[in-house]
C-alpha cells in the first residue's frame, strides 16, 4: 500500500521542518518527505491542501481510567480528537499499583491509539508504602506518580526517590504543598472579594523547593506536572540551568483562564491546582515558548453533570478537556501567543521525550503517528459535539479553530 | 472583570434577585432605604403591616443556624401578608443526603414564590438562582464568607438614621474580615454610600491577603485605627469558620482588638457602635459598651425587619425597574 499525503503544511519541530510538502508512505513506513522516491505510484492520495500535517498529539495526563480499565468512550474521544498517545492517571478506587491492574488496563484498551498507564508511586496512592516499581515497569508502566495525593512525610518521599533513582525510573510530581493547597481558588483579589478560600502561590513554590532539593540529593529523574505560577516557572528554569534531570508541563486551561474567570462562581472553572493571575498565564506561555516547559497536558477529567450541580466549592474540580485540546492550542497560535512550532512541540515531541525519551519526529523508515488538521475550521464549543462523556467545560460557547481531518497511527489511517 | 452577578438584573434593569451588593449603584441603595422608611409609622419605631405580598409564599431556606436573620425575614414576610415556609435543615431531607439542587427543585414544585437562602458555601445563593424558573427571586441571607447584603443594608440604614449623611463619616470595621460575609457586603455598601474613609482593623490572620481589592485602609492596631472614627462596626469572631492558629487561645484577641472603654476613647466622641449580633460580651466588646447609648445593636434588629420588607416587596414586583436611574 502506497500512500501520498499531498500539499499540507508539514510541521516537525525536531527537524525544523515547516513547509508545504508531500509525505510518502509505503507499507505504513515513511519513505520520503517532499519528493517521491523513484517509481512511487500512490494507491491512495490524501488531500491536505490548506491543512497542517504534524505528529499525533501526546497527552501526559488524562483521567481515562475506571476500576475495570480504560473508559471506551474517552479513548474513542481521544483517538478522534487528534491524540495518538495518552498517559492515563492512576486515580480511582483501585489505583494502578500492581502489575495485574496494569495488565487489565492495557487489555481493556480497544482504541487504535496508545494509552499507557502512569503507575501509582505508593500503594493505593496513600503515600506510605512504596509500590513495586520495577514490577510495574515490567508490566508496562514507564512512569510513576502519587498524583495530587501528597506524600506528607519528607523522609518517606526521600526514600521513594532514592529507590526510583536506583532503577533510573522517572517520577511525575504535582509540586503542591499538601497543606497550602487546601483551598478553592487562587489567593488574590478574587478570593478576597468572593470569600472563597485562597490557595497561595507558596503552595506551588514551597512544594517545588522541597521536591527540587530532594531531586538534587537523590538524583531521581522527575517531571513536574500542572505548573501554575510565574515563580514556579522561574524555579524550573533555574533548576534546569543547574542541570537537574527534570522536565515540566502546564495544563491547557492554565494558558487560557485566570482567577478572574472564577469570579461568577461558575463551577466549570473550578480546577486544582487553581487558575492563577494574568502574569502567571503569561509566564506559562513564555515557558512553553522558551522550552522551560516541555509540554502542555490536557488534565482531562470527565465528570457527570451532577458533579458540577452545586455551589462552587462544593462541586468537584476538573475539566473535560479532550474535545477542546487541539482547538485551544491552535487558538493560542492564531492569537500569536505561541508560535506554531512551539505549540506543536509542546503537544508532540516535548511530552514524548519527557516520558519515554522517544521522538515524535517524522523519521524516514519509521511508521509515523501523524495527524492532518484544518487550522481554519471554526466551531462553537457545544455539549452536543463532545465525544467525551464529561461535558464539564469552561470553554462552552467559545468559538475556536481546528478540526482533525485524518489520523494515522503507526502509518495507518484510523 | 466578568459580570459577578449575571443573574441579579434583567436586561431592562429590573432587580431580579438580591445576591450581593456588587454591581449595584448608589441610587439602587437609596431606593431600597427609602422603601424601608415607608414601612415605619411616622416618627416611630413601629412597623406597619402591608398587603404587598398577599397570596405569596416565601420559603426561608436556612442551611446554617440563625436567630435574628431568620426571624426577621419571617416577620418581614408576615408583615407583608405572605405565607412563610421555614425549611428546617435538621429535619429535612438534606440531612438524609438530598442535594441542594434537588431540595430547591422540590420547593419550587411546592409553588414557593420567593427564596430566602443561607448556606455555608460562598456562591450558594447565586447557584440557587440559576436553578429557579424566571420570576422567582432569591434573597441571599448569607453565603459562606461571600455576602450578606440585607445585613449591610440595615447597617447603613441604621447609621444614616442616627448620624445622617454617610459621606461625612469615617467608619472602621473591627474583627474577622477574612471569614466575614457581613464585612464584605458592608464594605460595598459603605463605598456606595460615599463613605470617605473605610478602615478595617484586624490581625493579618483575619484579613484577606489582598486587602487592596476591598478599597479599605488597613490597621493592625485598634487604638491607631480608631482615631478620627465616627462609626465602629464590630464583627463577631466566627469561631466556627476558623482554622487553627489564627489567634492565640485565651484573652489575647480581647486584649488587642476588644472594644473596651479605653480603646473607644481613641475614636471621635459619641462614636456610633453597630454589631450584627450575636454579641460576645468580653470577647470582642466590653459589656458596658454594648449596653451604652451609642450602641444601636437592638435598633439594627428592628430596622432589619423594614429593610427585609423593602427588599422582598421590591423583588416581588419583577417590574421594579430599580436598575434604571
Amino acid at each position: 500500500m502506497k500512500i501520498m499525503i499531498q500539499q499540507g503544511r508539514v510541521i516537525d519541530p525536531k527537524q525544523n521542518i515547516d513547509n508545504t510538502l508531500d509525505l510518502y508512505l509505503e507499507n505504513a513506513s515513511l519513505v520520503s518527505i517532499g519528493k517521491p522516491v523513484d517509481g512511487f505510484v500512490p494507491d491512495k492520495v490524501y488531500d491536505a491542501k490548506g491543512c497542517w500535517i504534524m505528529p499525533g498529539m501526546v497527552d501526559l495526563y488524562a483521567h481515562l481510567k475506571e476500576d475495570a480499565g480504560i473508559k471506551p468512550q474517552e479513548a474513542l474521544a481521544a483517538a478522534k480528537k487528534g491524540f495518538t498517545m495518552l498517559f492515563c492517571a492512576p486515580v480511582g478506587n483501585k489505583a494502578t499499583d500492581t502489575p495485574t491492574r496494569v495488565e487489565k488496563i492495557l487489555e481493556s484498551d480497544s482504541s487504535k491509539i496508545d494509552i499507557l498507564p502512569i503507575a501509582a508511586l505508593t500503594e493505593a496512592l496513600e503515600g506510605e508504602k512504596l509500590a513495586d516499581l520495577t514490577a510495574l515497569k515490567e508490566a508496562g508502566c514507564p512512569i510513576f506518580t502519587n498524583a495530587l495525593s501528597p506524600v506528607k512525610e519528607s523522609h518517606l518521599l526521600k526514600n521513594f526517590y532514592l529507590y526510583a533513582a536506583s532503577f533510573d525510573l522517572k517520577i511525575v510530581i504535582f509540586a503542591q504543598d499538601p497543606y497550602l493547597i487546601k483551598g478553592h481558588i487562587h489567593e488574590g483579589k478574587i478570593s478576597a472579594l468572593r470569600g472563597l478560600k485562597g490557595i497561595p502561590e507558596t503552595a506551588e513554590t514551597i512544594g517545588l523547593a522541597q521536591h527540587l532539593k530532594l531531586i538534587e540529593e537523590t538524583g531521581v529523574r522527575a517531571h513536574f506536572s500542572h505548573l501554575t505560577t510565574a515563580s514556579g516557572v522561574e524555579m524550573i528554569k533555574e533548576a534546569k540551568e543547574k542541570g537537574l534531570p527534570i522536565t515540566a508541563d502546564c495544563a491547557m486551561h492554565h494558558l487560557h483562564l485566570t482567577d478572574v474567570d472564577t469570579a461568577d462562581f461558575n463551577p466549570n472553572t473550578y480546577v486544582l491546582p487553581p487558575l492563577r493571575e494574568d502574569k502567571d498565564k503569561k509566564a506559562l506561555e513564555k515557558g512553553i515558548m522558551d522550552g522551560t516547559l516541555d509540554a502542555i497536558c490536557s488534565s482531562h477529567l470527565p465528570l457527570p453533570s451532577t458533579a458540577k450541580l452545586a455551589p462552587f466549592a462544593e462541586s468537584q474540580p476538573g475539566i473535560s478537556a479532550l474535545d477542546t485540546f487541539l482547538s485551544l492550542g491552535l487558538h493560542l497560535v492564531h492569537e500569536n501567543r505561541l508560535s506554531a512550532k512551539a505549540w506543536v512541540s509542546a503537544v508532540t515531541e516535548g511530552p514524548k521525550q519527557a516520558f519515554l525519551q522517544q521522538s515524535a519526529s517524522f523519521n524516514l523508515g519509521e511508521k509515523p503517528d501523524l495527524i492532518v488538521i484544518d487550522p481554519n475550521h471554526f466551531w462553537k464549543v457545544s455539549k452536543k459535539d463532545f465525544l467525551s462523556k464529561g461535558h464539564n467545560s469552561p470553554f462552552l460557547d467559545w468559538t475556536l479553530p481546528g478540526k482533525v481531518v485524518y489520523t494515522f497511527k503507526k502509518g495507518v489511517a484510523i | 472583570m466578568t459580570n459577578p452577578t449575571p443573574h441579579q438584573f434583567d436586561e431592562k434593569g429590573n432587580l431580579k434577585h438580591l445576591l450581593s451588593l456588587e454591581g449595584l449603584k448608589p441610587h439602587h441603595l437609596q431606593k431600597i432605604l427609602s422603601k424601608a422608611e415607608t414601612f415605619f409609622e411616622p416618627h416611630s419605631k413601629l412597623i406597619k403591616p402591608s398587603s404587598l405580598l398577599k397570596g405569596k409564599t416565601v420559603v426561608n431556606l436556612f442551611f446554617e443556624t440563625s436567630t435574628r436573620t431568620r426571624s426577621t425575614f419571617e416577620l418581614a414576610a408576615q408583615k407583608l401578608s405572605a405565607s412563610v415556609l421555614n425549611f428546617n435543615v435538621s429535619t429535612s431531607a438534606t440531612s438524609k443526603g438530598e442535594s441542594l439542587a434537588d431540595t430547591v427543585k422540590n420547593l419550587m414544585a411546592m409553588q414557593c414564590d420567593m427564596f430566602v437562602i443561607r448556606h455555608s458555601a460562598s456562591g450558594a445563593a447565586q447557584f440557587v438562582s440559576t436553578l429557579l424558573e424566571p420570576g422567582i427571586p432569591v434573597i441571599n441571607a448569607g453565603d459562606g464568607c461571600h455576602a450578606h447584603p440585607t445585613q449591610a443594608l440595615l447597617d447603613v440604614y441604621t447609621i444614616r438614621k442616627h448620624r445622617g449623611d454617610l459621606s461625612k463619616l469615617n467608619i472602621a470595621i473591627v474583627g474577622d474580615i477574612l471569614h466575614s460575609r457581613v464585612a464584605r457586603s458592608q464594605i460595598q455598601a459603605l463605598h456606595l454610600m460615599g463613605v470617605p474613609e473605610i478602615r478595617v482593623i484586624a490581625p493579618k490572620t483575619l484579613l484577606p491577603q489582598r486587602t487592596d481589592a476591598l478599597g479599605v485602609k488597613v490597621f493592625h492596631n485598634l487604638k491607631d485605627g480608631l482615631k478620627d472614627i465616627d462609626v465602629i462596626m464590630m464583627l463577631r469572631l466566627q469561631l466556627e469558620r476558623m482554622e487553627h492558629a489564627l489567634l492565640p487561645m485565651g484573652g489575647a484577641y480581647y486584649r488587642e482588638f476588644g472594644l473596651t472603654r479605653e480603646a473607644l476613647a481613641f475614636a471621635n466622641p459619641n462614636a456610633l457602635i453597630v454589631h450584627p449580633g450575636p454579641i460576645n460580651r468580653g470577647i470582642e466588646i466590653e459589656s458596658e459598651i454594648a449596653d451604652s447609648e451609642n450602641a444601636v445593636i437592638l435598633d439594627q434588629v428592628t430596622n432589619g425587619i423594614a429593610i427585609r420588607m423593602a427588599v422582598m416587596s421590591l423583588l416581588a414586583d419583577q417590574q421594579n425597574l430599580i436598575g434604571q436611574p
